[in-house]
């Protein structure tokens, strides 16, 4: 459940508790001071009763003669002279305009008149003070929902307003990727929760992106910095080929140490391709034709497919323009090819098909299909390895595929046949 | 012919300095880039071999400064910064040619070789070793004579190793030489030695069997007369 949701539920619990007991409270907090206040009109009443009986009234006629004229107000003779408190209660009685039986405050006091005992009753209908409890009670709850709904509203709209700027941290945080260029802009804001919260994840962000630029970095540095000495190591190997008098024992080192300079001038070449295309996220793109590229990169390799007895095979759909950096694209079919070379069998065949959609690149080899999670991960080695590879070849392919927006894909089609495809797009 | 080595390396210039002598070449070095900067404004070079980085400089300023003094050296830029993009920079600022580092020096005297040739063009472009004469532009040659009738790629091997006369040449630089940067993730070697084979056979056919000499299958070297 969003935390908005939560919120608002929990404040609408509280709120309907709230109403209901405080519109039974204040039902009888008004409802007391009513009945105080009748209360207090009744005794009042009382004793403009007793002064009339002093000052006005003459005989016990007259008592009910009063009765006739005003039902509220009633004597009855008492033989022994009632309690001397007065005594205040609620009773039911026939009204006669409405016909029915009816709620009345009552007062009941002991007077005497003319030297004897009476009890005294004065009433006061309850019907209309109890209708206009009622009202009040009504209009009570009509003000208190009102309050409840607009407080409901409020909250709801004030919380979208204030949480507004949790949202689109949250947003940014979401399109926001380890290896991207700009740091994360998080939307400035006067609440200091939110503030601290967005200055803390700014440092936080830039820290990671620091730590993980400077590995990126680091590795591409290494491979650079190992240019130089490589350089030295091959030149001065190509003087000591020059030294006279060389035998043959010491040319037999020499070719060793020539192949294995060669192969760390490759590995070096392979990690700086990597770092660059691990952290340039963008490389100038062009329309570049799928076909000619193949052609040309199959021109640079014919002999090394002779030379390794290869048959090759090509299916390639007349034109294929795609958008793509140039030097990628190259270094991609390069990669496939030289691929299906490196790990072919003797007399064994290249097959290359293009489609507007794909290029695919299949060649003979072992009758076992390969780990394909293996396949693009670098300096992955397994028992079917080809000794004197880096390793790193299909890594390349993997990795120029993600930044040019492309999929790779491992299929053994047939025994003992492996096939690379780029889906292009 | 006058070479300017700019280069801050010791070891590497030494290195350089002594294989292209060895080539006729007389060699300059200036290792850091005001040094470059003087000697360049001072002196006319043939040829310039410019690493990019510098101590004191960045060496495409070099170049921006070569190009602003309408200097007419030849530029071959030798950077270990293999980015596309310095590469581009240098060719636009008017660099004749990029040559990444790690490189062969063969292949660095088969650059300089081509870029003097261009540049002191006179109207025939011929190569004489021996009796092997070779007219670059054209893309034929002869023995005494007598016409090879060469494939590209054999003619292209024929200009590596006019460039490294009597030296030996790694079959890792040749192979490189002819196929580019895909030759370095095959490290075998039959591509070679089928055209090697290939041109010997050519070369013996015209009465040049000893031009080319095998140093026990570590390379080649060519000595066009030597035996004679």
């Amino acid at each position: 459940m969003k935390l908005l949701a939560r919120t608002t539920i929990i404040f609408l619990l509280y709120a309907s508790v709230v109403a209901v007991a405080g519109t039974f409270v204040y039902y009888s907090v008004i409802r007391k001071v009513y009945y105080s206040y009748v209360d207090r009109t009744i005794s009042r009443r009382k004793l403009r009763v007793l002064k009339a009986l002093r000052l006005h009234l003459r005989t016990p006629t007259d008592l009910a003669f009063w009765h006739r004229l005003d039902h509220n107000v009633e004597f009855f003779p008492l033989r022994a002279p009632g309690p001397s408190a007065d005594q205040i209660r609620e009773r039911l009685m026939y009204n006669e305009l409405t016909g029915r039986m009816q709620p009345y405050r009552q007062l009941e006091a002991s007077v005497f008149f003319q030297g004897k005992p009476y009890r005294l009753e004065i009433r006061t209908s309850l019907l209309d003070s109890q209708e206009l409890l009622g009202r009040i009670v009504l209009a009570e709850a009509i003000i208190f929902g009102a309050l409840l709904i607009g407080l409901l509203a409020l909250q709801h709209f004030l919380a979208r307003r204030l949480w507004a700027p949790f949202y689109q941290t949250l947003e940014a945080l979401q399109a926001y990727k380890l290896d991207q260029d700009q740091p994360v802009e998080l939307p400035a804001s006067r609440i200091p929760e939110f503030r601290e919260l967005n200055t803390t994840l700014t440092q936080v962000l830039k820290r990671n992106q620091r730590v993980y630029r400077s590995q990126r970095e680091f590795a591409e540095n290494a491979a650079h910095e190992l240019q130089t000495p490589l350089m030295i190591l091959r030149a001065k190997l190509d003087l000591l080929l020059q030294a006279p008098g060389l035998t043959e024992e010491q040319a037999g080192h020499l070719d060793s140490l020539l192949a294995v300079t060669q192969r760390l001038t490759h590995l070096t070449r392979s990690l700086l391709l990597l770092a660059r295309l691990d952290h340039q996220l963008f490389f100038p793109t062009e329309v570049v034709d799928v076909r000619a590229t193949v052609q040309a990169q199959l021109r640079q390799l014919r002999e090394q497919l002779s030379a390794a007895d290869l048959t090759l095979e090509t299916d390639l759909a007349a034109a294929v323009p795609i958008h793509i950096n140039r030097t990628l694209l190259d270094v991609l079919v390069s990669n496939l090819l030289i691929n299906a070379i490196r790990h072919n069998e003797p007399g064994g065949l290249v097959r290359v098909e293009l489609t507007p959609r794909a290029l695919t690149v299949e060649n003979t080899g072992r009758a076992r299909a390969l780990d394909d999670a293996q396949l693009f991960t670098r300096f992955s080695r397994n028992a079917d390895s080809t000794p004197g590879g880096v390793g790193l070849g299909l890594a390349i392919v993997a990795q120029i595929c993600e930044t040019s927006g492309f999929i790779v894909q491992y299929s053994y089609p047939a025994a003992g046949r492996h096939a690379l495809t780029v889906l292009f797009g | 012919m006058k070479l300017l080595i700019v280069e801050d390396e010791p070891a590497l210039i030494t290195s350089l300095v002594s294989y292209l002598q060895g080539q006729h070449y007389v060699c300059e070095v200036a290792s850091t880039f005001a040094d470059a900067q003087e000697k360049m404004l001072l002196y006319d070079y043939d040829c310039i071999l410019l690493d990019l980085t510098l101590p004191g400089g960045d060496g495409l300023d070099l170049l921006r400064e070569l190009q602003r003094q309408r200097k007419a050296n030849g530029v071959i830029i030798t950077s270990a910064r293999n980015a596309v993009e310095d590469r581009i920079t240098g060719l636009h600022l008017g660099a004749d040619d990029y040559l990444p580092k790690p490189f062969y020096l063969p292949e660095l005297s088969a650059r300089v070789a081509a870029l003097v040739r261009r540049r002191h063009y006179n109207g025939s472009n011929l190569i004489q070793a021996h009796a092997l004469t070779v007219d670059v532009l054209a893309r034929t040659a002869s023995v005494a004579e007598k016409p090879l009738t060469l494939t590209r790629t054999e003619f292209d091997l024929l200009l590596l190793l006019l460039a490294n006369q009597g030296r030996v040449i790694a079959k890792g630089a040749i192979a490189e030489h002819l196929s580019g940067d895909a030759a370095e993730q095959f490290d075998t070697y039959e591509t070679v030695y089928a055209h090697v084979k290939n041109l010997k056979r050519k070369l013996t056919e015209v009465g040049a069997a000893d031009y080319i000499r095998t140093v026990y299958g570590i390379g080649y070297r060519f000595e066009p007369g030597a035996a004679a």
